[in-house]
């Protein structure tokens, strides 16, 4: 009887770990090194050159204009690109009136690679050529050329030439003339194995990271990407947007595609799933080449798949694969009959009704909406949102009761609709129905706190109902909320005004004009505040800007010569008239200087200044009549543009200045007279301006 | 065969064959896996086999329409005319062909915008001299159109892929070459206002 060896002994671990290594080595080269026909690398150089070539002969159509030195890819941009990184393309170096001795030079390489003439030098060339040409002009890059290039870095390794190529017919050739017997055993060879692996791992790679960063967006879950891939017009070749009507499809081709993306690393280890696996992606490369027109990506990616082939049984699985195809063929036939029949959506379902609103409420046509969503509710009517987009329509045509109608109906369905109270609350605001607004925007920052509108909002309707420290409780909430909201800047600094806090005001009236420089009312309220703090220039140049950019801005009657500041709504406006009060002087001094037909047009009361007309040498032209301030050594006056027009165009102008009479009952008196008037205006048009005297 | 072909390298050899495929798959594997977001491991793997990756044109992220497939990107181009409409035009131009050529100009459109702003500036005055110098102009004004594909219900709706409001334009700038000829010998180009 043989004695037991113990088997946690030291020598029995030892043998143990000895022979698991052994199989590990041993596992390891039949994986790597086994020798294998080359006759899938043969086909695969053989397809691989063929698109390479192809490749070549489309950058023919327009070389210069990508490869040229000024081309659309800069070579010095390119170059600093690639400063300081391991990046290889003779491109770089070549001088545009090389371009083309290089570039046919590279297609007759690809075509001897295709051919498998002389394949161990032209298999390695044809990988610089292809990576050469995809780093020189980087933006233009796609799928295509990484692929190719995985394809070409593989084959440059492997003894691709050692089947179907030019160099395996000459050496039968060589052999037959020496009386050897050519039809020998075709050679198995470990480089092929290394070589067919590389490709199987590089594609596994590829697709677990094609699957898994798509998992990463969300209309990847939801199923949309796909359908945004179908509808993306600069993609698609053929139209598929009849999936619109049988929706499901293209979201369960989006899980499909993924579910088969992110499980390829694995399911193509088996031997029995392995064909399925193959033939789910020649299908979806084949759509991608059929429908998105990379008919060049769809066929490089499948050519690698040949990788996984085994030569011995190509043919026999060929065969087998034809016969699947019939039958897929027929299969697909009656799919397509079935989903191109009966699945459309109904005409006058409420989702389409909603949807064909939206449509025109994009175009703006929200009148013609309305009886869409009618007909929707008509079927739907306790879907909230046909409530809530009618409410829109509602508003967007000014009718805001019709508007709070349809959001109280949308909230009586949904409470927790935060878009619809506040529209509601809008609405009850515009009807000047303050209080309601007021409890209902509390409604809508009770829902949610960091409603920073909500707050703005009910600031507003505060303001309004005169409750000054409320609104600015208000404000101060939403301006914590979102400091770049300009609105909400705008709106405190008017309750500042309104309380008389000129300095916060103005603070915060700056700071909306930070955010929004072309703010017309902000301009034109800081305006009213300068003015109120007795910086009149400053004033002047705000209320300026203000109606620059908005016409419609109507400026305060305020008198920029006062002396004392005054409130913009109470300002004291001053109505002395300089042609009533020197009409005589006027019309002696014009008389004097040859002008006839004197007559006044208009009072500029606010800058002490009056428009007239007269001929001057029988040509019609406008007086501008003002007078000085004592110790003043100019005048504001309204700017030339603002004149009186004849016929659509400005009159020449003439300046008379006066000063005086004073208090001292000095008489008043011509200081300045200038025939041909036409100050050049500081910047754009504004409504007045200093003339220096 | 183990024998047969540790003989014909060398034990040494073999040792550096394997680890070279070793190197070769995870070269392969991080390039990917580094682009964001990821750990700063995955980041450091990524440097590491950087100089590799990119001397082999292995340095690829390979997410194809991923995370989202969204609106595509087309380049307008507007160059002003004496007495005449401007004359207008963009790229991709689907009338291009064949298919690769198109592809081509649609990339040139869409993946500009992940190289840093000098060299967008620069490729971009390349388009914008290319397409004046086809109708002899010194003056175009370059855009980014950006079309947003049609959702499902829009379709069903009677929208279409190619409705106005599915487009939306930026201004790209604005380029004078008549200031590039004045300005040649001095090497200054023409002003990109953005």
């Amino acid at each position: 009887m043989s004695e037991q060896r113990d088997p946690y002994s030291r020598a029995s671990i030892l043998t143990s770990v000895g022979r698991r290594l052994d199989h590990g080595i041993a596992a390891w080269h039949r994986f790597w090194f086994e020798p294998l026909d080359p006759l899938m690398l043969g086909v695969m150089r053989l397809l691989t050159g063929w698109l390479l070539f192809y490749n070549l002969l489309v950058w023919s159509l327009e070389l210069e204009t990508f490869f040229g030195r000024n081309g659309l890819q800069p070579l010095a941009a390119v170059q600093r690109v690639y400063a300081s990184r391991f990046v290889f393309s003779f491109w770089l170096w070549v001088a545009d009136y090389n371009l083309w001795p290089v570039h046919i030079v590279c297609i007759i390489v690809a075509a001897l690679f295709c051919l498998g003439a002389a394949t161990r030098v032209t298999s390695i060339l044809a990988f610089l050529i292809t990576i050469s040409y995809s780093q020189r002009v980087p933006v233009a890059n796609f799928g295509f050329d990484q692929i190719l290039g995985m394809m070409c870095l593989y084959l440059a390794l492997a003894p691709c030439g050692a089947a179907m190529s030019v160099d395996m017919l000459l050496r039968r050739w060589w052999q037959r003339r020496k009386g050897l017997d050519p039809s020998v055993a075709p050679v198995r060879l470990a480089s092929a194995r290394m070589a067919s692996r590389l490709m199987q791992l590089h594609l596994c790679a590829i697709y677990f990271w094609s699957g898994f960063s798509k998992l990463k967006g969300p209309t990847w879950w939801t199923g949309e990407a796909m359908w945004n891939i179908i509808a993306n017009q600069e993609y698609q070749t053929l139209d598929l947007t009849w999936m619109a009507w049988t929706p499901w499809l293209p979201y369960l081709i989006a899980h499909v595609t993924i579910a088969w993306e992110a499980s390829f690393i694995v399911l193509i280890w088996n031997h029995r799933l392995r064909p399925f696996v193959l033939t789910m992606g020649v299908a979806m490369h084949f759509g991608i080449g059929a429908f998105l027109g990379m008919w060049t990506f769809g066929l490089i990616m499948t050519f690698a798949y040949l990788s996984f082939a085994d030569p011995e049984i190509w043919r026999m699985r060929l065969s087998r694969f034809n016969a699947l195809t019939v039958r897929a063929r027929l299969l697909s036939a009656a799919c397509l009959i079935l989903l191109i029949s009966g699945c459309a959506a109904a005409p006058d379902s409420p989702e389409l009704m909603l949807a064909r609103a939206k449509i025109l409420m994009d175009r703006g046509q929200g009148a013609e909406a309305i009886p869409m969503l009618d007909l929707a509710l008509q079927t739907m009517p306790q879907d909230p949102e046909i409530y809530y987009q009618r409410g829109l329509v509602y508003e967007s045509l000014n009718l805001p009761e019709k508007a709070l109608a349809d959001y109280v109906a949308c909230l009586q369905l949904d409470k927790r609709r935060t878009d619809a109270r506040n529209n509601k609350a809008v609405q009850l605001a515009k009807l000047k129905r303050f209080d309601e607004a007021i409890i209902t925007f509390s409604e809508l920052v009770d829902l949610d706190r960091e409603d920073f509108l909500g707050y703005r909002n009910r600031g507003l309707c505060r303001f309004e109902m005169h409750d000054n420290a409320g609104a600015l409780q208000d404000y101060d909430t939403a301006l914590d909320l979102n400091p770049d909201d300009s609105s909400a800047w705008f709106q405190r600094g008017n309750v500042r005004l309104s309380m008389d806090n000129l300095d916060a005001a103005e603070s915060d009236f700056s700071q909306a004009l930070e955010l929004d420089n072309e703010f017309a009312k902000a301009w034109m309220n800081r305006g009213v505040v300068r003015y109120r703090k007795g910086e009149k220039l400053l004033a002047a140049a705000d209320l300026t800007r203000a109606q620059d950019l908005d016409s419609n801005i109507v400026l305060p009657a305020i008198d920029f010569f006062s002396d004392a500041p005054h409130s913009a709504a109470t300002a004291d406006v001053r109505t002395v008239s300089v042609w009533d009060s020197c009409r005589p002087l006027i019309e002696a001094e014009l008389a004097d200087r040859g002008f006839t037909e004197v007559v006044f047009v208009r009072e500029f009361p606010d800058l002490q200044c009056a428009e007239l007309t007269g001929k001057f040498s029988g040509q019609r032209g406008t007086i501008l009549v003002t007078c000085q301030q004592t110790g003043k050594s100019t005048v504001t006056l309204p700017c030339p543009d603002l004149l009186a027009l004849a016929g659509g165009e400005r009159l020449p102008c003439t300046l008379l200045v006066l000063q005086g009479p004073d208090q001292n009952g000095t008489a008043a008196k011509v200081v300045r007279f200038e025939q041909q008037w036409n100050p050049e205006t500081a910047h754009g048009s504004p409504v007045m301006m200093d003339y220096e005297l | 065969m183990i024998v047969g072909l540790k003989k014909l390298l060398g034990k040494t050899g073999y040792a550096v064959l394997s680890l070279w495929l070793v190197f070769h798959v995870f070269a392969v594997f991080i390039s990917p896996a580094a682009m964001p977001p990821s750990s700063p491991l995955l980041e450091d793997g990524y440097r590491f086999a950087l100089p590799y990756n990119e001397a082999l044109f292995l340095n690829h992220g390979y997410h194809y329409f991923a995370p989202d497939p969204g609106a595509s990107t087309l380049i307008a181009w507007e160059i002003p005319r004496e007495g005449e409409a401007p004359a207008v035009g963009r790229f991709p131009d689907v009338s291009v062909c064949p298919r690769l050529l198109y592809h081509r100009y649609f990339m040139l459109a869409e993946n500009l915008w992940a190289f840093d702003d000098e060299t967008q500036q620069d490729i971009l005055k390349a388009y914008a001299r290319h397409f004046a110098a086809q109708f002899g102009a010194e003056r175009i004004s370059l855009n980014r159109v950006s079309h947003e594909p049609s959702s499902i219900m829009r379709l069903q709706a009677g929208g279409k892929l190619d409705d106005p409001e599915t487009f939306q334009e930026e201004v790209l700038g604005h380029f004078d070459f008549s200031i590039d000829l004045d300005a040649a010998s001095s090497s200054a180009g023409p002003k990109f206002l953005r």
